[in-house]
């Protein structure tokens, strides 16, 4: 999978939001709001293909938190982004 | 506050603070903004998307401090009209760039005209909102509509006597047949013959590779820029954007624009008052530092800003509705139509039309290289 080109983190009103514009007339724009760990993995992982293990890795490494916690968040990311259409699998 | 500010209502206000702001990278006038509600703010949004500069007026909202910026549903809303904003001038650039690569391979020059060329001038280049790609083939207009066809060019929206429309991948592709509209109105066929002759004395154009987007030197600009807005305040509207074309582009180019050339260009058309107003005007309200306008005499700047910044109702509906709006348009432009047009309108007409009578081919000649 791999985070979709073109798709920019902006600061709006204090948050970090990516916007997602949908197709004019047939569908709704979707604003992201990222949180620290989520803009994290965002930036880590834009521009190449990833599998839902290198999400985890990624956090273990970066937030020393244990291998389920770490699986169990990534899945949630990486649903949530595939569910707006950020993610390509 | 001068007198012209408090003539202003609060959104235009807010708006052009917010403009300076993006096009200067200037803090904004906090005053101003103190106590504005979600109205307010969607009033300004909503002016700024009018006149072009919405993405500009959002890089100048993102100045104020966090207290007194716009409710969050607004900014996420402006944000996304930025965001499209930068879009669409991605869009726009690869077009470009790919109709420079193609008509090189056959030897010819595309030269671009405002769109992108104005858009390096500016903080966030995706920031100035274009309509279109303008483009200019030294003469090649035919063979031009030729490749694009070959391309795959969709919905020719027409042809007129200076440009031909098409859309190119989703992007409006003007290709000039003239630089200026030499048909219709005779001022411009002494303009369009000057900027031809400013296009044939440029080295730099002329040793340039075909496969490269070409941009006009300042002296052709100065006067196309120019041209260009005051055609828009006499036929169509005048916007904000043109002015911060304008100041933008006279800034950039401190020192190296003739102006000398501009102004004989202005005078010979008898454009020169309109001209300096448009000058005068973004001193005054866009904080041009005046070292880097040409001469100009003051001027009724605050009649040209109500011109500019009046709200206009589409003109659409029934025809009936649309035979009255346009008998409005023309009745309100009473201050326009004397500015740039200071022979009377009705004499440019009687005088193009007798031109034309006494020489067809000047209404349809493309420009020869």
């Amino acid at each position: 999978m791999r985070i979709k080109d073109g798709l920019k983190i902006r600061d709006i009103v204090g948050e970090r939001v990516v916007i997602m514009q949908g197709k004019a007339g047939a569908d709704m724009t979707r604003l992201i709001s990222l949180n620290a760990s989520a803009e994290w993995l965002w930036n880590d992982l834009q521009g190449r293909e990833f599998s839902a293990d290198d999400v985890a890795g990624a956090l273990v490494a970066r937030y020393g938190i244990d291998a389920e916690r770490a699986a169990a968040d990534a899945g949630a990311w990486i649903d949530k982004l595939v569910n707006c259409g950020a993610i390509e699998l | 506050m001068s007198k012209t500010r408090r003539a202003m209502t609060r959104p235009q206000q807010m708006l052009l603070s917010l403009v300076r702001s993006g096009i200067w990278r200037s803090a904004p006038e906090k005053a101003l903004f103190e106590g504005a509600g979600e109205e307010l703010w969607r009033s300004t949004a909503s002016l700024a998307a009018a006149q072009g500069v919405g993405a500009i007026a959002f890089d100048g909202m993102a100045m104020l401090p966090p207290d007194i910026q716009p409710p969050r549903m607004v900014q996420l809303e402006w944000g996304v009209r930025t965001d499209t904003a930068e879009r669409i001038y991605a869009r726009q650039t690869a077009v470009a760039e790919e109709l420079a690569s193609v008509f090189g391979q056959e030897g010819i020059k595309m030269l671009l005209l405002k769109g992108m060329g104005l858009a390096r001038l500016y903080p966030v280049p995706a920031h100035r909102e274009s309509g279109d790609v303008d483009i200019y083939l030294f003469g090649r207009h035919g063979r031009g509509e030729e490749i694009l066809a070959e391309m795959g060019k969709a919905n020719a929206h027409g042809v007129n006597l200076k440009h031909s429309e098409s859309t190119y991948k989703g992007i409006l592709v003007e290709n000039h047949r003239t630089l200026l509209d030499v048909a219709t109105l005779s001022p411009d066929a002494y303009l369009n013959a000057t900027l031809l002759e400013i296009l044939d004395s440029d080295a730099e154009l002329s040793s340039a590779p075909a496969d490269k987007i070409l941009f006009p030197c300042p002296d052709f600009d100065m006067i196309f820029l120019m041209r260009h807005a005051l055609m828009h305040l006499g036929t169509q509207e005048m916007v904000l954007r043109q002015l911060c074309d304008i100041a933008l582009f006279l800034q950039a180019n401190r020192g190296a624009i003739d102006f000398d050339g501009y102004r004989r260009a202005m005078a010979r058309t008898r454009l020169t008052r309109a001209a300096d107003t448009v000058v005068a005007a973004a001193v005054e309200y866009l904080g041009l530092d005046p070292r880097d306008a040409p001469p100009y005499a003051g001027q009724d700047t605050a009649r040209l800003m109500r011109e500019i910044l009046s709200v206009r109702p589409k003109i659409t509906g029934s025809p009936a509705r649309v035979a009255w709006l346009r008998t409005k348009k023309f009745f309100s432009k009473h201050y326009v139509y004397p500015l740039v047009y200071p022979g009377g309108y009705a004499g440019i007409v009687w005088r193009t039309v007798k031109e034309k009578l006494a020489d067809p081919r000047k209404a349809c000649t493309p420009d020869k290289r």
